[in-house]
């Protein structure tokens, strides 16, 4: 049991080191030109993987911190006990126990490392820290991964006499060191401690070097090292398990060395109980904010005036050389300096100073113990002052964000349940400690990001790259963190994967700077960063990235203007009189919702409210940033007004956003309701309208359901009717005010409106919302009315939209008026309709019916006597598609989502199931594990045997010879490389009907391609049941919607591999002849055959998909699968390039120098419905949304697993009787004309 | 250098007679378009210079002789989506600036593009200038002088390799079209960039370019 007391005291809990980058000899520039990145900056963009890290054993890194010169601070967590402290120097013998439960906590520390990519290379008895409770805490670990293993410094990494003797020999700047040399560091540490001295104490470096070099010839290297210790009695009576515990660590054959995990499991961990020694509890009181986490205190300890750098001046480290010293004394003309070398021994300091935290603890002193822990729901209001400050300030201070921090960190650890209160709160300000987390909660980022994101491909080289690669370095680089080459490459992958995912958008310059700010804040969590461009995307940008997105940018513009005009008229008619329309200014506004425009920290707290706010809000911001410029925009001419926007002057972002709520708030949604926003709820009458007409209006218009929300609220506002007076008299709305006016006036330029009692009405009420209202026909009339309203400068000058009927009854807007009007519209179409209806009814009913009769007339004619039947033939001519298509299909997106959940939902079951198995068999597994995780396989696959030469007819060879031809299989036909992660998961469906041979001879040529492309895939054969028409198209949805739902039919180990990436559908009788032609997939459709022996290793015709053809489910699923109504061979394959073009999929195709194929020769067989499928093919873009995945009736018999390929039976029933006595019929029809003739 | 064609900020003395002309930087992004007009306007250069995103506007006036050229530059977005909207910036232009970098082959493919779109849909008779940018990274190059200026002559364009680095030609290519774009009172019809939008733009001729 532990107690928190507010006046206890608290030690230092961080450190700091600092050392130098290598600097870069000359000011010389990259391939690109640009400038080479200073290694300071690539070294912190390598450390922030280093945040992540969380292990019990290893200490936590809180903040790099760049500096001039190249120099680097670290700031990490701290404890002043270590291996060497606790030892007293190795005076002090340690029992064997305690050795051992350290020993092991490090070397479960050391293989969390490996596992992480990491080695720690720096390991020495000051590095292996003790905290209060003596658990182990490794220190140090991150150096030689951030400066990239040595290469972005100068000096060695390690300490030379617990190096390892390949780190000396090999060249450091080739060599990465792998997991094993911190195995021999430890080796000699553990030595040290269990023989309680020093291993060479008093020998200088070079001499050291020698010492370690010369152990190569000797046999035991642990015996001579203890007796150069001269502990060797002592060492030869330590027990046999420790002295080969030593020797697999102290081991000059790297080879025989072990590795940190495999250490993990030696057998004398098993002999001793060195997990019992019991660790020193502390019992003391402790200060609450040990409780809180350590990035929290060191933030707010940073916000109480805590200095690193001012900690490290204090204690000399920090020396200020006068910048004289540092100037070069010679620089020769291609810009290499000499004279100015730094001096080598301050490039790293060892010494590390402890931070204290006296200054947070006394800022946070007459805290109550209750204000650590708060009860969620009875957080008191913060008191009025400080909410009142600048958000400046209140960022900065340090007891408002402690509390801040408190309950943004319960309420974030209650995602998604407390998402109200989190509104709420967050609407005062957001913590900029959280800031990253808090915007995803706001965009409603939820669900399993990390696996959607691992499963796009974001590798494969694309059309925009370069245009994405000149991008990036360009993008926010006065930030030091996205100047690094690790945030180059991350800012590329969420791009490249946004794009992948959603191929209806293209990348437009400025999606990078959009993406920046996300990038920046998940800095460690890329899938947290595309999560939220996607949702940031679609809820602010929907359709913005189109390949042709003018008139969604155009419509955001218009409606900037008339939203200037409706707050604004004063400056609204000064631009229009100057011409200076938004067009000039505002599209980067829009486009990238002003990350373009501002620095990094403005963008933080301009979509701080943004997010809050709906999809309308940008214009209201873009509304205050004119308003903040409005004097000198209205002082200014064309070029002036431009010039300001060239170099957008300093804008006030807290009044920008201040002012830009405000706006929000008085201004009637209606106005700014735009028709390409992506929008949860529609009302009636919603001014949904094309730019063209907005273009030629100058004031927006309000809906009917806004006037009526108008009259409820406390909005002052006035209807302005602008008929003819006896109109007016015969109906209006309550409280309008009666100005009639007649189109002619306007035409003269000077009009005004003559004195009278409505005019004094209406300049009293300047300043409410006008809305000006007339019959319908008097479009133009309303239009100039609200001009010259504007012209007057009269402010929240708006028309009624949506009023639709003639005479004065509409405005009694009454609901039961309403619906009366409606039905009285309504009802002669509903009559009409029915009766429609009724005779289609009676058309479908009796048409089959007559449809057989006619049939089985003619049949029985052809035998009888041949005679034609004019009445059926005739009927017969037309092919009624609509018959075969369901009326009404289930909505293709439900059912794509529906399938995903599905399939989603059948993995984490057997995800739960593999979990509890490998938590039972843990031991087992964990030993079987290799040292490092799995490097992922080389993007060119090393062995490939490129074009061979092949024989068009089947192999002559038994299924066993061809089984023991292709190697080894996992179950199913399932096969992935043994020695690296392969980059594509691809999933092969072969329908197959009953060549047997043919299937084997694809096998045989298939699989050994498969593997050598290294890629981790699975074979189905699908079949379709017995007796019924053969139908390709049904039987391949019908073998992907069973892979699909049952998470591809993955083996007992494989569950994690997650869903296929692609699909290739593949024939049976296409043998690939090149295996440069890859099976990877493709970021759009692939179509692999394109070169066929059969047609002279051409492409036929340019939509041609059949053969091989490989498709990512999703698109897959945007083209709604084949078709299910070509029975018989052929046509579906057309079909699918028809959908393809329809849905906008571009089909790739690999050169067809590598796509070549070889057709095995068989006997063709005659289509079955020749006349249907021409008819289908012809119609197949009408067609796709009604017919494919989510109108498919399958029933899946079998599943079995064969040696070299899962094998699905399905049914998918048989050809509809129509289509069949249509087809005969026809037939007869043509065999009778060609007598005839 | 004793040269007369030294910038001015626009509200610099203007002796004499003001000529105004509409001039628009075209080709392919990140070849140094942006920093051209920066090193010309302000005497600047950023290496890192954002991407611009729809088009910037700047203006600079320049001397010859005793007439103030004034030059209202349009300097567009290179992307190619961008395109569609780059005749509402070459549109009435008198002078246009056709960018390329001479480490990239590319860029300079893509240059020709422009100068043929110029010379089909822009106003007829304006005066083409093309310039290979990046003089600095000389030892880099791909392109060589000989083929751009064979290429320039053959379409007579004004043809100068230029560095907004070290602001290598950077003025002299601005005065090399202000001392050949002609400055009668009659002929031009500049000022027209005001109206860019396409119904306004077509039929209204403005101010007349020399006061």
């Amino acid at each position: 049991m532990t107690c928190n007391c507010v006046d206890a005291p608290v030690p230092p809990l961080f450190g700091v080191q600092t050392l130098f980058a290598a600097q870069h000899t000359s000011e010389s520039c990259g391939a690109n030109g640009l400038p080479l990145t200073p290694n300071s900056i690539t070294i912190l963009g390598y450390a922030q993987k280093l945040k992540t890290l969380n292990h019990p054993n290893l200490v936590s890194h809180l903040d790099f911190i760049r500096k001039q010169h190249g120099r680097i601070i670290l700031v990490s967590q701290y404890f002043n006990r270590s291996l060497w402290t606790e030892s007293k120097n190795y005076s002090l013998l340690i029992p064997l126990e305690k050795v051992l439960s350290w020993t092991h906590r490090v070397l479960s520390a050391l293989s969390y490392l490996n596992d992480n990519g990491l080695v720690h290379r720096f390991l020495t008895p000051q590095y292996i820290l003790l905290d209060d409770e003596d658990n182990v805490k490794l220190f140090n670990y991150g150096i030689y991964y951030m400066t990239n293993s040595g290469k972005n410094i100068t000096f060695p990494i390690g300490k030379l006499k617990y190096t390892a003797p390949e780190v000396l020999v090999l060249d450091r700047a080739l060599n990465k060191s792998g997991p094993k040399t911190d195995s021999w560091s430890l080796g000699i540490i553990i030595l040290e401690l269990l023989l309680g001295a020093q291993l060479w104490p008093t020998l200088k470096l070079s001499q050291i070097i020698r010492k370690i070099l010369s152990l190569t010839h000797c046999t035991d290297v642990v015996m001579r090292l203890a007796r150069e210790m001269g502990r060797l009695t002592m060492y030869q009576s330590l027990p046999n398990e420790l002295k080969d515990f030593l020797s697999k660590c102290i081991c000059m054959d790297i080879t025989k060395r072990m590795c940190p995990k495999e250490l993990c499991d030696h057998k004398i961990f098993s002999l001793y109980e060195y997990s019992k020694i019991l660790t020193n509890k502390c019992y003391s009181c402790k200060h609450p904010l040990r409780q809180m986490k350590l990035n929290q205190v060191y933030y707010l300890w940073k916000l109480a005036g805590g200095d690193v750098e001012w900690a490290l001046k204090k204690k000399g480290l920090l020396r200020n050389e006068s910048s004289i010293l540092l100037i070069p004394r010679l620089i020769i003309l291609e810009g290499t300096l000499y004279g100015n070398a730094r001096n080598q021994s301050c490039l790293l300091d060892l010494q590390i100073i402890e931070l204290s935290l006296d200054l947070l603890v006394n800022r946070l002193q007459h805290l109550k113990i209750t204000d650590y822990d708060p009860l969620i729901d009875q957080i008191k209001e913060c008191d009025d002052t400080t909410d009142k400050l600048p958000l400046v300030i209140r960022e900065k201070d340090t007891e408002y964000q402690f509390h801040r921090i408190v309950l943004f960190d319960r309420l974030l650890s209650s995602y998604p349940f407390k998402l109200d209160k989190l509104l709420i709160e967050a609407k005062k300000d957001i913590p900029p400690y959280f800031r990253g987390e808090i915007w995803a909660c706001l965009l409603n980022v939820c669900g399993d990001t990390e696996n959607t994101y691992l499963s796009i491909d974001k590798e494969t080289a694309g059309v925009t790259d370069r245009q994405i690669e000149v991008d990036i370095p360009r993008c926010h680089q006065y930030n030091d963190l996205l100047s690094s080459s690790v945030a180059h490459k991350k800012l590329k992958r969420v791009l490249k994967a946004w794009l992948v995912s959603h191929p209806k958008y293209v990348y437009w310059q400025g999606l990078d700077s959009l993406c920046a700010p996300f990038v920046y804040l998940n800095f460690c969590k890329e899938h947290v960063a595309y999560a939220c461009l996607t949702a940031f995307v679609k809820k602010y940008l929907n359709d913005v990235f189109l390949r042709d997105n003018s008139a969604v940018i155009r419509e955001y513009l218009i409606k900037l203007f008339h939203l200037i005009a409706f707050h604004d008229p004063q400056l609204a008619n000064h631009l229009d009189d100057k011409g200076f329309i938004p067009d000039l200014f505002a599209i980067p506004w829009f486009l990238t919702m002003f990350s373009h425009v501002f620095p990094m920290h403005k963008i933080f707290h301009l979509w701080d409210k943004l997010l809050l706010g709906d999809s309308s809000y940008p214009l209201f911001v873009g509304l205050s940033i004119l308003s903040q410029l409005r004097s000198t925009l209205l002082n200014s001419g064309f070029n002036e007004c431009i010039l300001l926007f060239s170099d957008l002057p300093e804008v006030d972002i807290e009044k920008c956003v201040l002012e830009s709520s405000k706006f929000n708030d008085v201004t009637p949604r209606s106005i700014t309701f735009r028709k390409y926003e992506l929008r949860t709820e529609t009302r009636e009458h919603e001014p949904c309208l094309i730019y063209e007409v907005l273009q030629n209006e100058f004031s927006p218009r309000i809906s009917v359901y806004d006037l009526q929300e108008l009259k409820r609220s406390t909005h002052k506002f006035l209807v302005v009717d602008s008929r003819a007076q006896e109109y007016y008299i015969e109906k209006s709305i309550p409280g309008s005010l009666n100005i009639p006016i007649k189109e002619e006036d306007f035409a003269d330029e000077n009009f005004d409106l003559a004195p009278s009692p409505e005019l004094s009405t209406l300049v009293n009420n300047r300043g409410s919302v006008l809305i000006v209202v007339d019959n319908v026909y008097e479009l133009n009339k309303v239009k100039k009315f609200c001009r010259f309203l504007v012209k007057k400068e009269y402010p929240k000058v708006c028309n009624l939209h949506g009023v639709r009927v003639q005479r004065a009854r509409v405005f009694r807007y009454t609901p039961t008026a309403k619906i009366w009007a409606w039905t009285v519209k309504v009802l002669p179409f509903v009559l009409v309709l029915l009766v429609v209806f009724a005779m289609c009814f009676i058309a479908v009913t009796r048409a089959p019916a007559l449809q057989k009769r006619n049939s089985l007339k003619v049949n029985s004619l052809h035998v009888a006597k041949l005679k034609p039947d004019p009445a059926s033939s005739a009927q017969n001519k037309d092919f009624q598609l609509e018959r075969l298509l369901k009326s009404k299909p289930p909505n293709l997106h439900l059912f794509v989502t529906q399938l995903k959940n599905e399939a989603n939902g059948y993995c984490s079951g057997k995800l739960a199931e593999l979990q509890k198995n490998a938590e039972k068999s843990n031991v087992i597994s964990e030993r079987l594990e290799p040292c490092q995780p799995k490097p992922w396989c080389p993007k060119i696959p090393p062995v490939l045997y490129g074009a061979e030469k092949l024989d068009s007819v089947a192999v002559n060879m038994t299924e066993e010879e061809i089984v023991d031809a292709v190697g080894s299989m996992g179950v199913g036909g399932s096969w992935a490389p043994d020695d690296c992660k392969a980059r594509h998961s691809v999933c092969i469906i072969i329908p197959y009907r009953d060549r047997k041979d043919h299937l084997w001879t694809l096998l045989y040529r298939l699989i050994p391609v498969l593997k050598r492309q290294q890629l981790d895939f699975k074979i189905f054969v699908v079949e379709q049941v017995s007796n019924v028409t053969f139908n390709k198209g049904a039987i391949m949805n019908a073998a992907f919607l069973t892979i699909y739902r049952t998470y591809g039919l993955r083996g007992e180990g494989d569950w994690h591999k997650g869903l296929y990436g692609c699909y290739v559908f593949h024939d049976v009788d296409m043998l690939p002849e090149d295996d440069r032609n890859m099976y990877s997939c493709p970021e759009f459709p692939r179509h692999l055959s394109v070169a066929v022996n059969e047609f002279k290793y051409q492409l036929p015709y340019h939509k041609l998909v059949g053969g091989v053809f490989n498709i990512r489910p999703d698109h897959y699923f945007l083209v709604n699968g084949y078709s299910n109504l070509f029975w018989g061979w052929g046509g579906e394959d057309d079909d699918m390039g028809y959908r393809l073009e329809q849905v906008g999929l571009p089909i790739t195709r690999p050169p067809e120098r590598l796509a070549r194929y070889t057709m095995v020769k068989h006997v063709k067989r005659k289509p079955l419905a020749h006349a249907v499928r021409l008819k289908l093919v012809h119609t197949s873009q009408k067609r796709y949304r009604a017919d494919g995945l989510n109108t498919l009736k399958y029933e899946v018999f079998r599943v079995d697993t064969e040696k070299l390929y899962t094998r699905i039976l399905v049914g998918v029933g048989d050809m509809p009787e129509y289509v069949r006595s249509f087809e005969v019929a026809r037939r007869i029809t043509t065999v009778q004309n060609k007598r005839w003739k | 250098m004793a040269n007369r064609a030294v910038p001015q900020r626009p509200n610099g003395q203007t002796p004499g007679k003001i000529c105004q002309f509409k001039l628009v930087l075209l080709g392919e992004s990140s070849v140094g378009k942006s920093s051209l007009v920066l090193r010309f306007v302000k005497g600047q250069f950023h290496e890192y210079q954002e991407s611009t995103i729809g088009a910037a506007f700047l203006t600079q006036t320049i001397h010859l002789n005793d007439v103030a050229v004034k030059f209202e530059i349009w300097d567009t977005a290179g992307q190619e989506r961008y395109h569609s909207l780059a005749p509402m910036y070459y549109r009435g232009a008198q002078a246009a600036i056709v960018v390329y970098d001479i480490t990239n082959q590319d860029t300079f493919e893509r240059a020709k593009n422009w100068v043929k779109e110029l010379q089909r849909q822009a106003t007829p008779g304006i005066v083409i200038a093309l310039a290979g940018n990046k003089l600095d990274l000389n030892t880099m190059r791909s392109v060589q002088t000989d083929e751009s200026q064979t290429y320039a002559y053959e379409n007579g364009l004004l043809f100068m390799e230029t560095s907004a680095k070290t602001s290598a030609n950077v003025t002299e290519i601005f005065k090399a079209i202000a001392e050949k774009l002609p400055k009668n009172e009659t002929t031009n019809t500049a000022g027209q960039g005001r109206r860019l939008v396409e119904s306004e733009g077509a039929n209204k001729s403005l101010s007349s370019c020399c006061k």
